[in-house]
């Protein structure tokens, strides 16, 4: 069976990268032979975060550079990232899932069912209680949305219950989990999510 | 709570055919007589996909998971054990057709559905958006283009 390709998008900052190193340890500890590839615009920084965490050995971790736009690389053109998926699964025989960070960017970045089987938006607390109601097509569309951050909500004068249940409305009922990253919480949730719906194991 | 796996569901890991082959069709007809014969349905923005986690008709817990050199079609034979069949319908989507007046519009048209990246389908004087969520939803976004381009909005064939 080939690797699982699933997608993170989502704003600047709200956690993607975050939520990666956070799952990397829950699916090395479910046995689940992961890669990842990151995009960035004009460098490989957060390929590098990634190898400097040591979670994964440095060569299963290749990066991307979109050079402008990065929807397109996951959009429109996802040729460089089908590209870079192609080769680690021919390197790595058996692999069973890979990871594709997209750049950081607004509400409206999605990913072509030609590159992932599944993906995810990340959106965080801080960034406002209002982002659900925007209904940008990333926070529609995603097969799953995660809000990152949850802890920060009495910081920010966010009334979380309140953000979760409009995300849920706006999504149609589709899967909406919270997560702070950082401490690792609502990361099993995210993992057991993808085990159910694209990797079945 | 954690949400683990709880059964392990039915894996298609491949495409076997076309029901509308000969060979298949002959089996597949007796099949449906014996009640062995079922239906995944697919959404059409959905069928690119390689894997997916499905239930078909009569209830049954499914996983697909092609090959990347395989694509979903209506009509693929997922399953077949002799007893049991398993065929892919794909629903296909809703659409909107839009009719520009001129070519000057058409061009207007064409890059304003460009910029909201919206699946498209062209044909001779015409352009049919995918629609994948509510008509309304792409009404709005063409109210703003109003007074920048004509063109008649109507339903597809």
């Amino acid at each position: 069976m080939t690797a699982a390709r699933v997608g993170i998008g989502g704003p600047v900052g709200s956690g993607k990268t975050a939520l990666i190193e956070a799952m990397l340890r829950e699916l090395a500890e479910a046995g689940i032979d992961t890669a990842v590839i990151t995009n960035d615009l004009v460098t490989d920084e957060d390929a590098e975060r990634l190898r400097k965490g040591g979670q994964l050995p440095p060569e299963r971790v290749r990066a991307v550079q979109a050079g402008a736009c990065p929807h397109t690389v996951i959009r429109e053109d996802p040729t460089l990232n089908m590209a870079a998926a192609d080769r680690l699964e021919a390197e790595f025989p058996g692999l069973d899932l890979i990871l594709l960070e997209s750049g950081g960017d607004n509400l409206a970045s999605t990913f072509s069912p030609d590159l992932v089987d599944f993906w995810m938006f990340v959106i965080d607390v801080a960034g406002g209680d209002d982002i659900p109601r925007k209904k940008g097509p990333g926070i529609l569309q995603a097969n799953l949305l995660v809000i990152n951050k949850a802890d920060l909500a009495p910081h920010v004068g966010v009334d979380f219950p309140k953000m979760l249940a409009e995300a849920t409305e706006v999504r149609g009922g589709g899967a909406v989990l919270p997560t702070v990253c950082r401490k690792g919480e609502g990361v099993a949730e995210v993992v057991g999510h993808l085990r159910r719906e694209v990797l079945f194991k | 709570m954690t949400e683990h796996p709880l059964s392990m569901p039915l894996m298609l890991e491949a495409i076997l055919g076309a029901a509308s082959e000969p060979r298949w069709h002959d089996r597949l007809h007796a099949l449906e007589h014996e009640g062995g014969l079922e239906f995944v349905s697919i959404p059409e923005a959905d069928a690119a996909r390689k894997r997916m986690r499905v239930t078909t008709d009569r209830g049954r817990d499914c996983a697909i998971a092609l090959p990347r050199g395989q694509s979903l079609t209506d009509g693929a034979v997922l399953f077949h054990d002799g007893g049991l069949a398993i065929v892919a319908r794909i629903d296909g989507a809703a659409r909107m057709r839009l009719i520009p007046e001129t070519i000057d519009d058409a061009m207007r048209l064409g890059h304003w559905c460009g910029n909201l990246h919206w699946k498209v389908v062209f044909g001779a004087g015409w352009m049919d958006v995918v629609l994948d969520g509510p008509e309304e939803r792409y009404r709005d976004r063409l109210r703003d283009l109003a007074g920048l381009a004509r063109f008649e909005i109507a339903g597809a064939e």
